[in-house]
């Protein structure tokens, strides 16, 4: 039995027994590695669960100090990092909580196409969780690209956002977003929220990870957390979507 | 007969309402619907969820649960359905 394994089956034997990770598939999460852009509000819990669920590394994008108005939901920051830059801050963290062998690369600049090109070559899986529709079609371009899932992650007050794109096969932000949408920078949000929506891209990314095809490829789900109202509704491709009309197909 | 008209949060905080409510006791297709929102936007604090005079191509229309683009427009309605106008978001 391999090192990695053993140290899975002690740490991961309560997860282990969900019918759709097995031991195999635990292993398989344990070699992934990951590329999110920001590990805010949204991003941070995301990449949290993802690191005690035995991921091999984590590469994220988060530019910016931190401030007060960001200690309500940002739980990777340190109280006491306030000036400072959140990157590293967010890497320490997500570290205690990783496996040994775990890897963070944290980044504290927003991420360029460049950084998306380079890091989607190694990384198995992109999620965007930044609040800004750039970076989020950034890293669908990029995923696709190089044939690799993408999960799309928002919020904005009580509503939660999460898009599966599978290259090649479903639709993708481009699919959904042919126009970037009005948007306002100082949005209501609520850490529960935040946490919320990023723990739903952790749990489709653990999935797919793991080598199971129970996510909800293509379908656009919205959560009204006020209303307690959930939609699954599946979007067509557009057969002239710019970043997914000639995406390869990611390898099973 | 009526369709009934509905708006996401963040989609009817811009917008100024919530829903609306659509006539189909004679023939009346999804464009009408559309039509009539627009006139409302127009009219009101939504104007900036208008692109070129018709809702903005982020807008995502669906009908009975189901995704529809400008070429389903045309589609008739029936007393009872109702269309769901959602603005995805942004933010974490």
């Amino acid at each position: 039995m391999s090192t990695l394994l053993m140290e899975a089956t002690d740490r991961y034997r309560r997860q282990k027994l969900l019918p759709w990770l097995d031991e195999e598939s635990q292993e398989r999460i344990c070699r992934s590695s990951v590329l999110i852009t920001r590990v805010g509000g949204l991003g941070g819990p995301l990449a949290q669960s993802l690191a005690v669920a035995g991921i091999g590394q984590v590469v994220f994008f988060h530019e910016g100090i931190l401030g007060e108005e960001d200690l309500h939901r940002m739980v990777l920051m340190d109280p006491q990092g306030l000036g400072e830059d959140r990157a590293p801050q967010a890497a320490d963290t997500l570290r205690k909580w990783g496996r040994p062998g775990f890897r963070v690369n944290g980044f504290a600049n927003r991420i360029t196409a460049q950084d998306a090109a380079r890091w989607m070559r190694e990384c198995d899986l992109a999620i965007g969780a930044a609040p800004t529709y750039e970076e989020r079609f950034l890293l669908n371009d990029a995923a696709l690209a190089a044939g690799k899932p993408y999960i799309d992650a928002a919020m904005y007050g009580g509503e939660v956002h999460i898009l599966c794109v599978d290259p090649g096969q479903s639709a993708c932000l481009r699919c959904l977003l042919p126009e970037e949408p009005p948007w306002r920078h100082d949005f209501p949000v609520l850490g529960a929220v935040c946490a919320m929506t990023g723990n739903w891209a952790a749990l489709f990314a653990l999935r797919i990870l793991a080598g199971t095809n129970q996510v909800p490829w293509g379908e656009y789900l919205h959560f009204d957390t006020d209303a307690l109202k959930l939609t699954r509704t599946p979007i067509p491709r557009r057969a002239d979507c710019a970043a997914c009309a000639n995406a390869r197909r990611r390898r099973p | 007969m009526t369709v009934r008209i509905e708006l996401t949060s963040r989609l009817a905080e811009i917008a100024g309402f919530a829903g609306d409510s659509l006539d189909v006791s004679s023939p009346r297709t999804l464009r009408d619907a559309l039509i009539a929102v627009e006139q409302r936007l127009v009219c009101g604090s939504g104007s900036e969820l208008l692109a070129r005079g018709r809702l903005h191509p982020s807008i995502l229309v669906v009908l009975n649960e189901c995704a529809c683009t400008r070429a389903d427009e045309n589609v008739p309605l029936r007393g009872g359905e109702t269309i769901r106008l959602m603005l995805p978001v942004a933010g974490g």
